[in-house]
């Protein structure tokens, strides 16, 4: 009586299970959870002529929106869905939907990007076959990630708005055949519209030297980008003959530096040396750093402290207060707001008319990156091609020259790094940053 | 009466969580409600015939599925309205919540009518019933595409950390404040020995043993220096030890080794010597750069032996394509998946050996009473020092796995806070006990990994398309948006966890019973099974 | 019993040489490259000076934090993961004060003179309170549990803490410089005695008159001379009165404390809240001396002053002062001649180095180690 009741029972349950297995025909991507308040487009303008392919294209951002990061990453988020609506969530005039989704890449767990959530980020939009871009990442830790998942998935083309590791794209010579690994199917499919760390290093070695300074001692906060644009302007600096006194990383969480700032008052032949660059973000405790710096050395006007655009946030003037970070400077890829081409500035009026002041440098390059994602839709709608086909988009957006974008007319060229080297330098005025000159 | 109360109870809970995931999740969670009604209820149910009790619960597992299915109904027809997402289609809707329903059903009966066996025989048919389970799980997600097989594979690595740091907590006694230490140790083990990093390529399946040595041998080498000390110390030494291991992979990428007497020693005394540099400037971690590729395993037993293993990093097919499975590549998590549950029950196997053998015995023996059982013969420093070194092994096995599933290792991963997971982990579930630990992982990880960001997410766009529009203040709007967000209050509610469970249920949710009558000792002591080697202990004498 | 003379321990001095040559041998991956150092000290050998001038300074926040560690630990032999966190809370809680009662914004001489005075009161009383209730909340129940579960308790405690201090670092209508970017940044604690002594007229730096390259700031006496006063206030309670005599009762024994009528709950609720005032007191200090409120500073701090509890014997009071001005010097030597990275983890090598070799301390009682 038991057995057979029992029997009878798993039976029941393997049929249930049979069911979930036979019962759907296509269950993935049937349903397709829509984030924006788009306007969900009731019925496509009926096109007369030959039958187009219509569908639904998607594209989504991967971005840590949990965090620090987060005001940086929720205006790039703002501007996509800016671009996004300025093109009515359609594409090829009209044949196809636009849906976007901003995903998240920080965990809780580390309050940061996290490396297992980027994976799966990547996975999915991987797996999603109406997926036809990817638009991040913001950490260059993370593309190294998601780079290789997406390149063997059609390849998936990923438009970068923020990420400056040269590696990702330029061979690395410390590290021979790493920058390839990333490519398994070797067709490249990662570009971004933003200028790598070797640019900005060297730009700013010019500019320290610009400032009147001979010499310079360097700190960073250990980490990729940190380490990285540091180890650029200091091989940069030797080039052009400043004399680069120290160069050390630092504990971003310790209580105070005023050790090493004493260390440094003294390290140039026993005076302060002329400038100080910080290579580091201001999450890891740059503010701390300029109010010990003030406290041992007077402030910016004597001894200059620059940085790269990781301090260029209100984060760091908030933590270290406007008087103390009065007259610090901070270099930013692209052109001032204010100088942008007028497809820019009209980019900045929309902006604010829609969210309010921008004060993010970062926002315009996710527009930008959601520009060039449209183009190369459009540019293969044109060709005749099929946007749903992955493989297809990646070539348009490699093929993209003399863009005439927000960020002014540039080019990608064969690794997927925009022709765009302009670095505008940023001093804090009064508890605000203010761009003081545009370099190349 | 109780059992249609929790019946209710589950119903709510599992209805509330499709508000969150929606679509097919119905399906998934109404089974699932359907295994952890039955494993509830059938406490409360006296052994009777199968037929009988499964009878007696038929009304509690209809109440529970019906409920779960309105809720899933009005979650498709009027909450993903509210939250601004489309309704799922009707085939997902019909489909999923008739499955959800019956296997609530089912399974909620078919677990209680088991209770009528023989305790021996339900132990078996409930492993029958979980394996199939277990198996099935990586399948049904791929077909209705929730994709939760991957935050699984997350918290059944911190299931094996669980099951190795309950080792050192659990039987032995030894508060480990740094375990996360091990895990970076075993994770970087693996990235160093089969990356580019020093181009070196060592097969996945010799790295894994590798890496557990090394977390071995450095769970050693701690605990031999350590563990003499007495507890608190020995916590805050593990915890020092917990924040030194990621500073050195941070910051080891300059590393310059000199010989001190031919450098400077015999030159103070003016003798002149060469001087003798091992290393200079060598890049052994690479930093916060990280390291990635990472090679992934592959079978060398199907197929050809690929010529170049680091470029091809695991493709396998078994002949025929209807047993094809996959390659071990990240975008298919399901071999992935199969391969940490083929570890995690190689573990909790050695694992319970160890627990019932001398060894595990006399941990237990050091943790109720250093003294006497050092007065018994056992020693006391060797036998803690085993249980580190064991203790640390798994970790191993963990990180060589996340460093090959995710096929990069950044440092900043396995900080205080990863330790205090694990910590917490083999607190919730039950210090002591194996099973504990395992639902103490999953339910802490699917919570951490999967409910607090679809939390955040739904309240977010619920919030976005009710009340947020009707606030007039630009700032008040901007401090609801902000503070409405969970994830804020994720160290507080682990915080919670610890502060409520050490006052109210010290010993988890799934207690060792031994731990469980030492706590409550003035209660009068439940009547459990035996679990314990306690018990085998008297019979052996 | 016979009294021999010590012999000398060759096996001791064979381990000790050992230890040495491996930390020469090592040394340059932190930076420790003995010829290196040494010209560095040979080129500025004032500079040594000022690096002890900040050390000490440093070390006294610690010692004071330690302090808390150390009576907590000696009488419930409990590690307080918490007490850290109430440090940070210090910080907040002044800072609030300072911001409410509008001497942050305030250039007078006489506001801000009474609003530090009131920012310190108020922290004080606070932090007292709070780890008060945590002791009623958290670890009484607890007392009589197994080890591990008070350990456990605090550390979620600790947990919890945090995140309030992450949420008040949140709240820009309290202190509006706080600003819009979230809790989770280092906020600023404005240099209230740097504008107090412009206001003045005086010259911050004392040695300023002198022609020595060297900075003594009235900032780094005021928080050495704050700490050795405390401490000294601490250890004359502790020795001289009723109430202290009963605390150290309570730390020998307790059960016997209570057998001779000494309420013990009493006591350890004392002991909190002395522990959690100094803590107070710390957290303003700490924010006028680095001028940094951050949510996550409770934790580093409180890892720091354990290890100094550690160095000198936990449960001495005297050694905590002592341990906290040491590991505060390490750290400043280590910033200054090694290399900054490092200077956390040699803290940490320190703690251990000292456990294997004497872990009773420096001024440790030589007891037998409970189990």
């Amino acid at each position: 009586m038991n057995k057979r009741l029992f029997a009878l029972l798993s039976v029941l349950v393997l049929a249930s299970l049979m069911l979930f297995a036979c019962g759907p025909a296509k269950p993935a991507a049937t349903e397709a959870p829509v984030e924006t308040e788009a306007p969900v487009v009731t019925e496509a303008p009926v096109v007369t002529e030959a039958p187009v392919a219509t569908g639904t294209l998607k594209i989504v951002s991967s971005l840590p929106m949990t965090g620090s990061s987060l005001t940086q990453t929720q205006t790039i988020v703002n501007a996509m869905q800016l671009r996004l609506e300025q093109a009515n969530y359609t594409a090829c005039g009209g044949a196809f939907t636009l849906e976007y989704e901003a995903w998240d890449d920080a965990s809780a767990a580390l309050g940061k990007w996290d490396p297992a959530v980027e994976t799966e980020n990547a996975n999915k939009a991987a797996a999603d076959p109406a997926i036809i871009a990817y638009l991040g990442t913001f950490n260059s830790g993370a593309a190294k990630l998601s780079i290789p998942i997406l390149n063997a998935a059609g390849p998936l083309t990923m438009i970068s708005p923020a990420n400056t590791n040269p590696g990702l794209t330029k061979a690395d010579k410390d590290l021979p055949g790493v920058t390839d690994s990333y490519y398994p199917t070797g067709v490249r499919s990662y570009s971004r519209v933003v200028a790598a760390d070797d640019i900005q290093g060297k730009v700013a070695a010019n500019f320290v030297k610009s400032l009147g300074a001979a010499t310079v001692y360097i700190l960073d906060d250990q980490e990729l980008y940190g380490k990285g644009v540091a180890d650029v302007f200091e091989a940069t600096a030797k080039e052009i003959g400043l004399t680069v006194v120290g160069h050390e990383g630092i504990d971003p969480k310790a209580a105070d530096y005023k050790a090493l700032m004493t260390k440094i008052s003294t390290s140039n032949n026993g005076a302060a040396p002329d400038a100080i660059y910080v290579g580091m973000v201001v999450d890891n405790n740059a503010s701390q750093l300029l109010k010990d710096k003030v406290a041992i050395m007077g402030d910016n006007t004597v001894v200059k402290y620059v940085g790269p655009d990781g301090i260029q946030t209100q984060a760091f003037i908030d933590g270290a207060g406007a008087d103390v970070a009065e007259g610090a400077y901070a270099s930013v890829a692209g052109v001032a707001l204010d100088k942008l081409p007028p497809a820019g500035l009209q980019f900045v009026k929309d902006y604010e008319a829609k969210f309010g002041p921008l004060t993010e440098p970062y926002a315009v390059y996710g527009y930008e990156t959601m520009n060039v994602a449209l183009k190369a839709i459009e540019d293969v709608c044109a060709a005749g091609g099929n946007p749903t086909d992955r493989a297809a988009i990646n070539s348009a957006v490699f093929a993209i020259q003399n863009f005439d974008g927000a960020l002014g007319t540039w080019s990608f060229d064969a690794n997927g790094d925009a022709s765009l080297t302009d670095m505008t330098f940023y001093q804090v005025q009064g508890g605000k940053y203010v761009a003081v000159g545009t370099f190349k | 009466m109780k059992n249609i109360r929790s019946g209710i109870t589950f119903g709510i809970v599992g209805g509330l969580l499709t508000f969150l995931f929606g679509g097919w999740s119905v399906a998934v969670i109404g089974s699932l409600m359907g295994v952890g009604l039955g494993m509830v209820i059938i406490g409360k149910l006296e052994r009777k015939n199968p037929m009988q009790i499964a009878l007696s619960v038929l009304p509690t597992a209809l109440v529970a599925g019906s409920i779960l299915v309105l809720f899933s109904l009005y979650q498709n027809n009027f909450v993903q309205e509210a939250i601004g997402k489309r309704p799922a289609a009707v085939n997902i809707v019909l489909y999923g919540n008739l499955i959800g329903f019956l296997g609530a059903v089912l399974f909620t009966t078919l677990l209680a009518g088991m209770h009528g066996l023989p305790a021996k025989q339900e132990q078996q048919w409930r492993m029958i019933l979980l394996a199939m389970l277990v198996v099935a799980f990586p399948f049904i997600d791929k077909l209705t595409a929730l994709r939760w097989t991957a935050q699984i594979i997350f918290a059944l690595i911190f299931v094996i950390l669980g099951l190795g740091l309950n080792i050192v907590v659990g039987y032995a006694g030894l508060l480990d404040l740094g375990y996360a230490a091990f895990f970076a140790i075993g994770a970087y083990t693996t990235g160093m020995l089969s990356s580019g990093a020093h181009n070196i390529h060592i097969n996945f399946w010799l790295v894994i043993w590798i890496a557990a040595a090394m977390a071995a041998i450095w769970g050693f080498m701690l605990g031999a220096p350590t563990l003499p000390l007495r507890g608190d110390y020995l916590a805050i030494v593990t915890l020092g030890f917990g924040e030194i291991v990621p500073v050195l992979f941070k910051n080891l990428i300059n590393v310059t080794i000199k010989e001190p007497f031919t450098c400077w020693i015999l030159p103070m005394f003016k003798i002149q010597t060469t001087c003798k540099v091992f290393v200079e400037n060598f890049d052994l971690t690479l930093g916060e750069k990280g390291i990635s590729p990472i090679g992934r395993p592959w079978f060398p037993f199907f197929g050809n032996l690929p010529t170049n293993v680091n470029t091809i990093h695991g493709q396998w097919a078994i002949g025929s394509k209807w047993l094809y499975i996959g390659e071990f590549e990240s975008s298919n998590p399901i071999t992935w998946y199969f391969l940490i549950i083929a570890i995690i029950l190689l573990s909790v196997f050695v694992i319970r050996r160890l627990r019932d053998s001398r060894l595990g015995r006399s941990w237990m023996a050091i943790r109720e009473d250093e003294l006497a059982a050092a007065q018994m013969g056992i020693d006391p420093v060797k036998t803690k020092l085993a249980a580190f070194a064991l203790g640390a092994t798994f970790s191993g096995f963990a990180g060589a796995f996340y460093a090959a599933y995710i096929s990069g290792i950044f440092p900043s991963v396995f900080d205080f806070s990863a330790s205090i997971i694990i910590l917490c982990v083999v607190i919730l579930g039950g210090i002591g006990n194996i099973n504990g630990v395992i639902v103490g992982g999953l339910v802490l990880m699917t919570a951490d990994r999967l409910f607090l960001p679809a939390l955040k997410d739904f309240l977010a766009s619920l919030l976005t398309h009710t009340i947020l529009p009707s606030i007039s203040d630009p700032v008040v709007q901007l401090a609801v948006k902000d503070n409405a967000n969970p994830i804020l209050y994720r160290f507080l509610l682990f915080g919670l966890t610890l502060v409520i469970m050490m006052a109210v249920r010290p010993e988890g949710l799934i207690p060792n019973p031994q731990n469980r009558a030492e706590l409550h000792a003035e209660e009068e002591a439940p009547v459990v099974e035996a679990e314990t080697p306690k018990t085998k202990k008297a019979k052996k004498g | 019993m016979e009294i021999t003379r010590k012999r000398f321990n060759w096996r001791r001095f064979a381990i000790a040489a050992l230890v040495l040559y491996i930390v020469f041998l090592l040394g340059p991956i932190v930076g420790l490259d003995v010829p290196v150092v040494y010209a560095a000290i040979k080129a500025n050998p004032l500079q040594l000076v000022q690096f002890l001038i900040i050390g000490i300074s440093n070390g006294a926040i610690i010692a004071i934090i330690a302090l808390g560690y150390t009576m907590v630990y000696g009488i419930i032999e409990l590690i307080n993961f918490a007490h850290g966190d109430v440090y940070m809370i210090g910080v907040f809680t002044s800072l609030t004060v300072l911001s409410v009662t509008g001497t942050l914004d305030s250039k007078d001489p006489v506001k801000i003179v009474f609003g530090l005075i009131l920012a310190l009161v108020v922290s004080i009383v606070f932090c007292a309170f709070l780890n008060a209730t945590i002791e009623r909340l958290a670890y009484r129940r607890l007392r009589n549990a197994p080890r591990l579960a008070p350990l456990i308790s605090a550390i979620g405690m600790s947990f919890i803490i945090e995140n309030i201090g992450l949420m008040w670092a949140a709240q820009a209508w309290l202190v509006p410089s706080f600003g819009t970017t979230g809790g989770a940044s280092q906020k600023v604690f404005p240099d209230m005695l740097g504008v107090l002594f412009k206001s003045l007229g005086w010259n911050i730096n004392l040695l300023a008159s002198s022609g020595l390259a060297l900075r003594l700031t009235i900032k780094d006496l005021l928080v050495i001379v704050l700490a050795v006063v405390l401490m000294t206030g601490l250890y004359l309670f502790v020795q001289r009165t009723k109430l202290g005599k009963a605390m150290r009762a309570t730390a020998q024994n307790r059960d016997a404390a209570k057998m001779l009528g000494i309420n013990i709950d009493m006591v350890i609720t004392a002991t909190f809240l002395i522990g959690g005032g100094l803590a107070g007191a710390a957290g303003l200090m700490a924010g006028l001396y680095n001028n940094t409120a951050w949510w996550f500073m409770g934790f580093r701090a409180g890892l720091q002053s354990f290890t100094a509890a550690v160095l000198g014997g936990i449960g001495n009071i005297t050694g905590g002062m002592l341990g906290g001005f040491l590991i505060g010097l390490l750290a400043s030597f280590s910033d200054g001649y090694l290399n900054a990275r490092w200077t956390n983890a040699l803290v940490f090598a320190t703690l251990v180095l000292i456990l294997l070799f004497r872990p009773t301390g420096l001024l440790g009682e030589q007891t037998g180690q409970k189990a």
